[in-house]
């Protein structure tokens, strides 16, 4: 995605844009468990650099991964990386590298061996397996503990194990499957430097749930809900889409009643709601509501302690999206 | 795009089997299998040894013990070791890491069954060498008593070697088929068909594979017993032999096939 400017989804059918070099291409995917719908029609382009697959647990997320890994086979349409279809491709497995989200590992391994021994199925000899796994843990910062027993390790260094088996091979397309759950803060930032790291010569894919996880990635974004796309493109780029939902600007105050009828009579606002010590602004005229505000609020003698937009942040625009979707499935 | 993912190509077959194997082998030995195939092999030699303290010696009490190997061990040591193999990377869901490797998957189940059932041939091989060299020199019999049945040693341990080989692979492919509960699968299986139809005194004993490995050894039901209806139907024991390789042959490929082209869910 991250190689050209896309434009947000409206749904997960034929309005795609297209991306200069598309590295992943799914076509019309669609993938059921017996009656329960994963992945719904969906289509999509993605290109080199991050991009963030975004939703709700139960969204499609790790349906959709396991898919473009060829450990799950599409129900219906066309999954490819670099042009081949993936489902029972070993020329794909050669380019991928995927961090499932379970913790489960081969506890009875070492991190150099779990490594080492991954590393080798790719095709390394057993020393330069060796020699690239000492090195994908060097990175991770799991040297001192390489020797160490897997099932002795902390849900942090498991995490990191599990990026080193990642990293190890040097792929070009990599799929990470909520890779930050369960890491203490130290992991945390070690994963995030390696995945910034990965971004610039890699196509990579990071799943999660949590917002502000793939904010601190990237800003490019797949939302994706109920098995579709809900939105694809820069977060900013999303938020401008979303004309038709009114803007949030957050005031926070020592008066908030008095601040929340002032602004009704002479602000462009479309309601205000109020909150424990602020006021909530909701707008269709941002440009013109944020000078007025501390205008108003200075005329009624009102002291603002904090003037935010909860807009800017991922979730109210994945919350806005999934309940204009909804909107619209009610009124069709 | 990366030098590693242009330059290095796909392991070969035997690369990515030795790989399994090796991966396997290092596992076990930090597991609790071990311990457990130390111990239960040990069983008919202590046996031996303690039969021998109360007066029983010679053939006899070699062939008595030889039966704990052949109706007990040949089949649950295998089933402990290779029903899991496949069943175990589902359950817990670290096939997820090996199959998104350009190794072919069936090379999984060659490697893992190749890493367990060599040291288990090993350890039969000497617990079935102790069995006999304690129940054939201890007084009244000797070195020469030895070394006159030392045919029946070599048909033993050839006996448990193909059984070894021949149940291994069985195991792996139940195992394969039903990844929950492998075990319980495979016991199924060992009691209803290896245990019981593998006793009958009747042709369709020849189904089973206890009966064509008790045949290897020489301790098949003999001809003219009760029950035995097809008598003069009993077959040579090198017949056996090869009805045993080609089983483990014929079921290590289909669960080797059968891990390639399946789908595995981590949901479930």
């Amino acid at each position: 995605m991250s190689t050209a400017k896309k434009a947000p989804k409206k749904s997960g059918g034929d309005d795609v844009r297209h991306v200069d070099k598309p590295i992943i291409v799914a076509d019309h995917v669609s993938r059921w468990y017996g009656q329960i719908v994963g992945v719904n029609d969906l289509t999509v382009e993605i290109g080199r650099g991050i991009t963030g697959l975004l939703g709700p647990n139960g969204a499609g997320k790790s349906t959709l991964l396991k898919m473009m890994v060829g450990q799950l086979r599409p129900s219906r349409g066309t999954l490819t990386v670099r042009g081949e279809h993936v489902w029972k491709s070993r020329a794909v497995m050669r380019w991928i590298g995927y961090c499932p989200e379970h913790e489960s590992n081969y506890d009875e391994l070492t991190g150099l061996e779990f490594v080492s021994f991954m590393t080798e199925l790719h095709g390394f000899s057993r020393q330069e397996a060796k020699t690239r796994a000492a090195a994908a843990l060097a990175k991770m910062d799991l040297t001192a503990s390489q020797d160490r027993l897997i099932g002795e390790y902390s849900k942090g260094m498991r995490q990191r194990a599990k990026l080193a088996q990642v990293i190890a091979h040097d792929p070009e397309v990599v799929f990470l499957d909520e890779p930050l759950t369960g890491c203490d803060p130290i992991a945390r930032n070690k994963i995030l430097a390696v995945i910034k790291e990965l971004g610039e010569h890699a196509c990579v894919i990071v799943s999660s749930h949590v917002l502000h996880e793939i904010e601190s990635m990237t800003t490019e974004i797949l939302l994706i809900n109920k098995g579709q796309i809900l939105a694809e493109g820069n977060v900013y780029e999303i938020r401008e889409m979303i004309d038709r939902h009114p803007h949030r600007i957050r005031v926070e105050c020592d008066r908030p009643r008095d601040l929340a009828a002032a602004l009704l009579k002479k602000v462009d606002i479309k309601s205000v709601g109020l909150e424990e010590g602020a006021v909530i602004v909701e707008t269709q005229n941002p440009d013109a509501c944020y000078p007025e505000i501390p205008r108003v609020a200075k005329a009624e003698g009102v002291k603002i302690a904090a003037l935010t937009s909860p807009d800017n942040n991922l979730g109210a625009v994945f919350k806005y999206l999934t309940e204009e979707r909804s909107a619209r499935e009610a009124t069709s | 795009m990366s030098e590693a993912a242009t330059t290095v190509t796909a392991p070969s077959a035997m690369q990515a089997i030795g790989t399994f194997r090796r991966m396997t082998w290092t596992r076990i030995r930090r597991g609790r299998l071990r311990f457990v195939a130390l111990a239960l092999l040990a069983m008919p030699v202590i046996g031996t040894a303690l039969l021998a303290l109360t007066g029983k010696w010679g053939r006899d009490l070699f062939d008595n013990v030889l039966q704990i190997h052949l109706r007990f061990l040949v089949l649950f040591l295998p089933a402990l070791a290779t029903s899991s193999i496949v069943g175990e990377e589902i359950e817990s869901r670290t096939f997820t890491f090996v199959f998104a490797r350009p190794s072919p998957r069936w090379a999984m189940v060659i490697g893992k069954y190749v890493a367990t059932v060599v040291p288990l041939i090993a350890l039969f091989a000497i617990s079935v060498t102790l069995s006999f060299v304690i129940a054939l020199l201890v007084p009244p019999a000797g070195p020469r008593e030895l070394i006159e049945n030392l045919p029946t040693l070599g048909r033993s341990l050839a006996a448990t070697t193909l059984a070894v080989i021949v149940f291994a692979a069985m195991c792996a492919l139940i195992g394969s088929w039903f990844t929950r509960h492998p075990f319980i699968a495979v016991m199924g299986y060992l009691l209803l068909i290896e245990g019981l139809l593998g006793s009958l005194h009747i042709i369709i004993n020849v189904l089973s594979m206890s009966w064509h490995v008790r045949r290897v050894a020489g301790i098949a039901i003999a001809a003219g017993e009760p029950g035995d209806l097809f008598a003069e139907l009993l077959i040579p024991a090198p017949v056996s032999a090869i009805v045993l390789i080609i089983m483990a042959l014929l079921t290590l490929v289909l669960a080797a096939w059968s891990v390639s082209g399946a789908e595995y869910r981590t949901d479930r």
